[in-house]
C-alpha cells in the first residue's frame, strides 16, 4: 500500500501540473479570442471572419491578428 | 487559341470603387472553372485558370498578368460576389484589346445574360453547365465561323441583337466528363494540407426556398459512379492531396451510393486522405455517418437553417427540430470530430424571438462551428416575387446588380442592424469560455484542431490578410 503512494502522488503532481497551465491557458485564449472576435467583426467584415474561421478552426484567429501585431 | 478562365474576387464594389481586400480565401480551388479548361485542354486549347480569390491582387496587376498571356479568349465565372470586379476588369480589358472575346458563364451568366452583354457589353453569355457549350463556342471561334445558333445555351449577338439559344439539358453521364487538372491553377491550395475539391454528384431535387443555385446544375440529381471517384482520388493521392472537400450540391442523397464509395475508399487504401463536405440532416443516419468516419471523412456540415419549425417550413426545408437534435447527437455519437451548422437569419415573417431561439439553438446544439447568415434573394429567385407582389418592396432597375439581404427589402423582416447585432452576439456567445475550454481539450484528442493550430503557427508570418 505504501508503495502506491508515490506513483499516486506524482501521477497527481503530474495530472496538476499538466492539467492547471491548460485550464489557465484556455481561460486567457478565450479571453483574448472573445476581444479579438469582437474587433474583428467589426473591422474585417462579419462574412470574411466567419469564413476564415470556419475553414481554419478556432486557431484561425491567429491570422486575423497577424496585420494587427505586424503593423 | 489562348483561353484564360477567370475567377475573380469580391475587390470592386457596385460603384465601380475598389474595395480593401482583407482576408484572401482560402478554400479550394474553383473546380466548374477547372472543368472548362480541362475540356478545352483536352481539345488542345491552350488553357490557364486564374483564381483572384486566393492571390487577392487587384485589377491594374491582374491587366499585367493578362498583358503577358495575351489570350484571345477570357472566360468569367460571374456570380454575385464579383460582378464590380468583373465591369471593371472587362473594362479594362476592352481598353487594352478590343478585339479580345470575353465570355460569362456560372449562374450569374445563366439568370442575366442579356444584361452582361446590353449593360457591360461582354461578347458571349453561356447558361447552365457549360462544359461542352463552351468548348463548342471556342471551336466556333477558332474556326472564324459565325454560326452560333447551334450552341445550345449560348446567348449571342446578331446583327448587334441579343439572341439566346435554349439552356442545355445538363449532363446526363457525368462519368463522361474528365478529371480536371488543378494545376491549371497556379496555386497550391491548403486548408491544413494540400487540398482540392471534388464533385462526386450534381444537382439536387430539394426546393429549398432560399437557394437559386439549382438553376445552375438541374433539380435532377446525377451521380458519378463509385469506380469513377476513386479513380480521381487515386489521381489526387498521386499528386500530393490530401484535404479532400466533396462539393456536390446534395451528397448523401443515396445513401448506397455513399456505403460504395465508402467501401471501395477502403478497398484501395485512399482513406489517408481526409475528407469533408455537407449532408442534409435527414439524409443521414448513426451506421452512414460511422462509415464515413471509417473513411476519415470526419468534418460534415449540416444546413441546419433555423431552430424555429415555423421558419423551417417556410424555408420549405422539409426537416424538423428533432430530426436536426438527432443529426447533431448521432454524429457525435459516430464519432464525428468536426460538426458545422449554418443558419439562415431573416425570414420575411420571422419575429425577433424566433431569431433569439434560433441563436440559442444553435449554441445549445453543441456544433463544432456556426455559420449564421442573413437571408439573401436575387431578382430571380421566387423569393424575390413573393415579396414584390406582397406589395412589400418596388422592384429597382439596378436590383440585378446586387444580392439584396431580404430584411432590406421587406419590412415585415427583422431590421438588419437588429439581426447583424444579433449574429455578432450570438457567434460572440458560441465560443464562451466554456466552449472554448472544451474545445482545447478536444485539441489534444482530434487531429482537426491539431493541425489547425500547428497550421496557424507555422503560417503566422505570411498570414491571408492584406
Amino acid at each position: 500500500m505504501k508503495n502506491d503512494i508515490v506513483p499516486r502522488l506524482l501521477f497527481k503532481a503530474l495530472i496538476l501540473i499538466l492539467f492547471l497551465p491548460i485550464i489557465f491557458m484556455a481561460l486567457l485564449f478565450s479571453q483574448f479570442f472573445e476581444r479579438v472576435l469582437r474587433r474583428v467583426l467589426v473591422e474585417k467584415g462579419r462574412d470574411d471572419v466567419i469564413r476564415l474561421l470556419s475553414y481554419k478552426g478556432l486557431f484561425g484567429i491567429f491570422d486575423l491578428i497577424e496585420r494587427r501585431r505586424l503593423s | 487559341m489562348d483561353v484564360l478562365l477567370l475567377n475573380l474576387a469580391n475587390l470592386v464594389d457596385e460603384q465601380g470603387q475598389e474595395k480593401k481586400y482583407l482576408i484572401k480565401q482560402v478554400s479550394v480551388p474553383p473546380l466548374g472553372l477547372l472543368y472548362l479548361g480541362q475540356i478545352l485542354m483536352d481539345n488542345n486549347y491552350s488553357v490557364k485558370v486564374y483564381d483572384q480569390t486566393v492571390t487577392g491582387i487587384n485589377n491594374l496587376e491582374l491587366m499585367e498578368f493578362i498583358k503577358r498571356l495575351d489570350p484571345q479568349i477570357v472566360g468569367f465565372s460571374v456570380i454575385i460576389d464579383n460582378l464590380g470586379t468583373t465591369i471593371d476588369l472587362f473594362k479594362k480589358l476592352k481598353i487594352w484589346n478590343p478585339n479580345l472575346i470575353t465570355v460569362a458563364g456560372n449562374y450569374f451568366a445563366t439568370f442575366f445574360p442579356e444584361k452582361l452583354m446590353e449593360e457591360i457589353g461582354l461578347d458571349f453569355c453561356i447558361r447552365g453547365e457549360g462544359e461542352y457549350n463552351l468548348l463548342n463556342l471556342v471551336d466556333t471561334i477558332s474556326k472564324q465561323k459565325q454560326d452560333f445558333k447551334e450552341i445550345k445555351g449560348l446567348v449571342f449577338r446578331e446583327n448587334k441583337i441579343v439572341k439566346s439559344n435554349p439552356i442545355p439539358e445538363p449532363a446526363k453521364n457525368l462519368d463522361e466528363l474528365p478529371f480536371p487538372d488543378r494545376k491549371l491553377i497556379d496555386f497550391n491550395y491548403k486548408l491544413q494540407h494540400k487540398s482540392t475539391s471534388i464533385l462526386s454528384s450534381r444537382g439536387c431535387p430539394f426546393k429549398c426556398r432560399f437557394c437559386f443555385f439549382s438553376a445552375v446544375m438541374g433539380k435532377r440529381w446525377r451521380a458519378r459512379s463509385v469506380n469513377n471517384i476513386i479513380e480521381e482520388l487515386q489521381l489526387l493521392k498521386e499528386q500530393g492531396y490530401r484535404d479532400i472537400l466533396f462539393v456536390d450540391d446534395n451528397f448523401a442523397l443515396s445513401k448506397k451510393r455513399v456505403f460504395q464509395l465508402c467501401s471501395e475508399l477502403k478497398r484501395n487504401q485512399l482513406t489517408d486522405l481526409n475528407f469533408s463536405g455537407d449532408c442534409r440532416i435527414d439524409n443521414v443516419s448513426l451506421e452512414l455517418l460511422r462509415a464515413l468516419v471509417t473513411i476519415n471523412f470526419k468534418k460534415i456540415v449540416y444546413g441546419i437553417e433555423s431552430g424555429t419549425q415555423r421558419i423551417l417550413d417556410y424555408y420549405a426545408k422539409g426537416t424538423t427540430i428533432d430530426q436536426i437534435k438527432q443529426a447533431v447527437a448521432t454524429a457525435k455519437k459516430a464519432q464525428m470530430e468536426i460538426i458545422y451548422g449554418s443558419f439562415v437569419l431573416g425570414a420575411p415573417n420571422e419575429t425577433i424571438q424566433e431569431a433569439i431561439n434560433t441563436i440559442k439553438f444553435a449554441i445549445k446544439l453543441d456544433l463544432s462551428f456556426i455559420v449564421p447568415q442573413i437571408l439573401e434573394t436575387i431578382p430571380i429567385s421566387p423569393l424575390y416575387q413573393e415579396i414584390v407582389e406582397k406589395g412589400y418592396y418596388k422592384p429597382q432597375v439596378e436590383d440585378w446588380k446586387k444580392s439584396l439581404r431580404v430584411p432590406d427589402i421587406c419590412p415585415t423582416a427583422i431590421p438588419t442592424k437588429k439581426l447583424l447585432k444579433l449574429i455578432d452576439e450570438g457567434f460572440i456567445r458560441f465560443f464562451n469560455k466554456k466552449k472554448i475550454i472544451k474545445i482545447i481539450f478536444d485539441a489534444l484528442k482530434k487531429d482537426f484542431y491539431i493541425n489547425s493550430l500547428i497550421y496557424s503557427i507555422k503560417n503566422f508570418k505570411k498570414g491571408v490578410i492584406d
